[in-house]
């Protein structure tokens, strides 16, 4: 049985807490549940009734051809993100991980697209590289190359805005698995490569089991982020040509903004929000059982 | 004395949480970042006014406009603001520039708050505040100060709802093709009168590898809506649009049929800067006439804005604009219509007496000319006669707009005009005229989009989001 002082002790610690309940009460979870309900209403974003219409909105969403065309989208988008950018980065890291010298220095650069603004980032890449008129994509046609920009062509659109989110998150995660590899306990490398172990094997058989949390919370973040993404897409494509780029985040963009579609929009966004569920149940299920190992 | 410290820390970090909730919405409008992050909202210079404003006792009437540049601010205070805090003592008007206005102003009506004075993209926009009694109507002040009289007919109509005007529009923009004289006489073209001929010259155009026509919506989809309406507007007669919107036919009719393959047709042969169509923004749209790297532009004349970036110097008297030919008139100038945005007055703003004023000077001639000198291309204020506008003063693309604007009216006046989905679709049926590109890439068929069309449409007419139009006479 606690003391009183006890007691006030365990109030105070509770009180050092509400503000972040608080916080998260009021931003996330009272919107989450009025996102929740409007999913099942025809709100028009405007006023201040909200009918309720029941499964609707997820019938016409169902029957629309673009709402099937972003939700392949998405998963084409989280197949490339859970690949290649976490290929290069690893690789990345390993290699800073044996350097000593200038290990700052490219850390740095790394970092440097993915603290610019998203903004910056697609307007270098739309106007100084895409852009068939006075970019690099432009200057090699002018030469003779006959090349079309990536984003103005269906088959190649989704590839060249996904390219460019990619620039801009590669090097964070190098950053996040080096960080990761230098936890690894020098004596396990130093005794497994007295044993002759090195390449490959030193990586697969040392490192990977010391990084192997980092690297499924990756995973899960990534999983869910790629059902989230939307600035690149919208600042490049908008999520053209013809629906090529459409995400499920832009699709719910241009309902509720331009056909004021709100209720339809909160739909929408209950599909992402339950594949990033999935994602994050999976992480929560793979910590629990490596805890209980 | 460790306990009390605890609860003083969390009383603390309590008290710095709610603070945030005292900011006002010009302070909180400095750092918001939209989903886009493509805000950059500037109301440093707003927020000072509005606190000089408040030091000199005058109330303010607050104002949201897209994320203008130092011109065309500059612009606004000598046309708009200065006028009207000069004609009297009481108020003062305050605009707050966001680039992300078209997103602000819905959120903002839902919570019965916002500026005095409503930006919006176009009166189909307005309809669903109008539902929501979130906008004044303004016809007691269209009689008191003869709106009626004095705006094109077919532009007040488009700003009515069940007959009572809800909103007013900021200028005419016609649709047009863009080229540049200076490639036209070197290759001696001549200005085509049919769509035949101008087909020739954007083949020939191809056959030297140049763009046979320019366009793109990099960075603005709703671009889609300029090129597909003045190309529907001259392969199909706006008569047929008139029925259309007015609900007599369906829009998937064979006229209109035959004129989306034909846009279909054209895309497909570059006539809209083919595959770069998407990787293209207006600017660079332009700027490839300017270049003589393309034929034509098919552009509202709000595209004026952006050759004044690009015919500049002594390449303004390259600048060329003409009606672009149609098949149903072929002796008619026709031109379709939209308005670059329109302007409402919030039910919850304080003074609406004033805002009616405040939008009685942007429906004046005086407004126009001040505005079209500093900022050609957006302010051709829809009168019925042009005669105020003294273009005295003006140069460079400011008169050549005011010269396109002139010989437009009395062609809109006589009938000769056609409908932007901007300005005359609502807002579902505008969205869903949009996923015309969907044609243009051969995703869909014609018959699908426009009964695609057609179903948003019947939706919206029966809801009653229709606005009413004026009847062309082609």
């Amino acid at each position: 049985m606690k003391s009183g002082n006890g007691r006030i002790k365990t109030l105070g610690l509770h009180m050092l807490t509400l503000p972040a309940i608080l916080l998260s009460g009021l931003v996330v979870f009272a919107p989450a549940v009025y996102t929740f309900y409007a999913a099942f209403t025809d709100w028009n974003g405007v006023g201040k009734s909200m009918n309720w219409i029941g499964l609707e909105n997820f019938q016409v969403l169902f029957n629309d051809k673009v709402f099937w065309q972003a939700l392949t989208n998405n998963f084409k988008w989280t197949l490339i993100f859970i690949t290649i950018p976490v290929v290069v980065g690893m690789l990345s890291a390993v290699l800073l991980a044996r350097r000593s010298k200038g290990r700052n220095f490219f850390q740095t650069v790394y970092l440097i697209p993915y603290v610019l603004a998203p903004v910056t980032n697609a307007l270098i890449w739309a106007n100084m590289i895409f852009s068939p008129s006075g970019g690099v994509f432009g200057y090699l046609r002018r030469q003779g190359f006959s090349v079309s920009s990536p984003i103005g062509d269906m088959k190649t659109a989704l590839y060249g805005v996904a390219f460019v989110d990619m620039w801009h998150y590669w090097g964070f995660l190098a950053i996040v698995y080096l960080a990761a590899l230098r936890q690894t306990p020098v004596d396990q490398i130093e005794a497994a490569q007295i044993e002759g172990v090195g390449g490959w094997q030193l990586f697969w058989q040392v490192y990977m089991p010391n990084i192997s949390p980092t690297v499924k919370m990756m995973f899960v973040f990534i999983i869910i982020y790629s059902f989230l993404t939307f600035d690149y897409v919208y600042l490049l494509t908008g999520g053209g040509p013809a629906h090529a780029t459409e995400m499920l985040s832009t699709y719910a963009y241009s309902m509720a903004f331009n056909t004021f579609k709100f209720g339809r929009a909160a739909a929408v966004a209950l599909v992402m929000s339950f594949f990033g569920a999935i994602a994050a149940f999976f992480y929560t299920y793979l910590s629990r059982k490596e805890v209980s190992e | 004395m460790k306990k009390l410290m605890t609860l003083s820390i969390a009383l603390l970090m309590l008290c710095g949480l709610f603070s945030g909730c005292s900011v006002s919405t010009e302070s909180t409008a400095r750092g918001v970042e939209t989903p886009a992050q493509a805000s950059q909202t500037e109301n440093e210079e707003s927020l000072d006014q509005s606190v000089q404003a408040s030091a000199e006792g005058r109330k303010t009437i607050s104002m949201w406009f897209w994320g203008a540049n130092e011109n065309q601010k500059a612009a606004f205070q000598a046309a708009l603001i200065d006028v009207y805090n000069s004609s009297q003592n009481e108020y003062e008007l305050v605009i707050e520039y966001r680039n992300t206005v078209d997103n602000d102003i819905p959120v903002a009506l839902s919570a019965s708050s916002g500026p005095d004075i409503i930006y919006t993209s176009g009166p189909s926009f307005c309809n669903v505040y109008v539902t929501e009694d979130k906008l004044v109507d303004l016809t007691p002040y269209a009689e008191q100060y003869g709106w009626k009289d004095r705006l094109l007919q077919v532009y007040y109509d488009a700003c009515t709802v069940d007959g009572k005007l809800y909103s007013v529009p900021n200028s005419i923009s016609v649709g047009g093709i863009f080229y540049n004289k200076a490639l036209f006489q070197e290759n001696n073209w001549q200005v085509p009168s049919t769509l035949a001929e101008m087909i020739d010259i954007m083949e020939e155009a191809k056959s030297m590898g140049l763009y046979g026509g320019s366009g793109g919506n990099r960075g603005w989809r709703p671009s889609n809506d300029n090129f597909s309406s003045v190309m529907i507007n001259h392969f199909v007669s706006p008569t047929n649009l008139y029925e259309c919107l007015s609900g007599n036919q369906p829009f998937s009719n064979p006229e209109m049929l035959a004129g989306v393959q034909m846009m279909q047709d054209w895309y497909k042969a570059g006539y809209l800067a083919g595959n770069d169509y998407t990787a293209l923004d207006s600017q660079e749209a332009v700027q490839l006439i300017a270049d003589k790297r393309a034929a034509f532009l098919m552009a509202p004349t709000l595209y004026i804005q952006f050759a004044a970036n690009s015919f500049t110097d002594n390449k303004i008297d390259e600048f060329g604009f003409a009606p672009m030919p149609n098949l149903y008139a072929p002796d008619k100038d026709v031109y379709d219509l939209t308005m670059p945005c329109s302007f409402a007055v919030n039910t919850s703003s304080k003074a609406p007496d004033e805002c009616a004023k405040i939008l009685d000077i942007m429906l004046s001639a005086e407004f126009c000319t001040t505005m079209t000198e500093y900022w050609p291309g957006y302010w051709a204020v829809p009168l019925k006669d042009m005669s105020g506008v003294d273009d005295s003063n003006m140069a460079g693309m400011s008169i050549k707009f005011m010269e396109i604007i002139k010989e437009a009216v009395p062609q809109i006046n006589a009938g000769n005009f056609g409908y932007h989905p901007s300005a005359f679709f609502p807002p579902v049926t505008q969205d869903e005229w949009r996923n015309v590109d969907s044609v243009w890439q051969g995703v869909m068929t014609p018959e699908e989009f426009l009964n695609a069309v057609d179903k948003a449409f019947a939706e919206e007419l029966e809801a009653g989001l229709v606005a009413p139009l004026a009847k062309p006479a082609v």
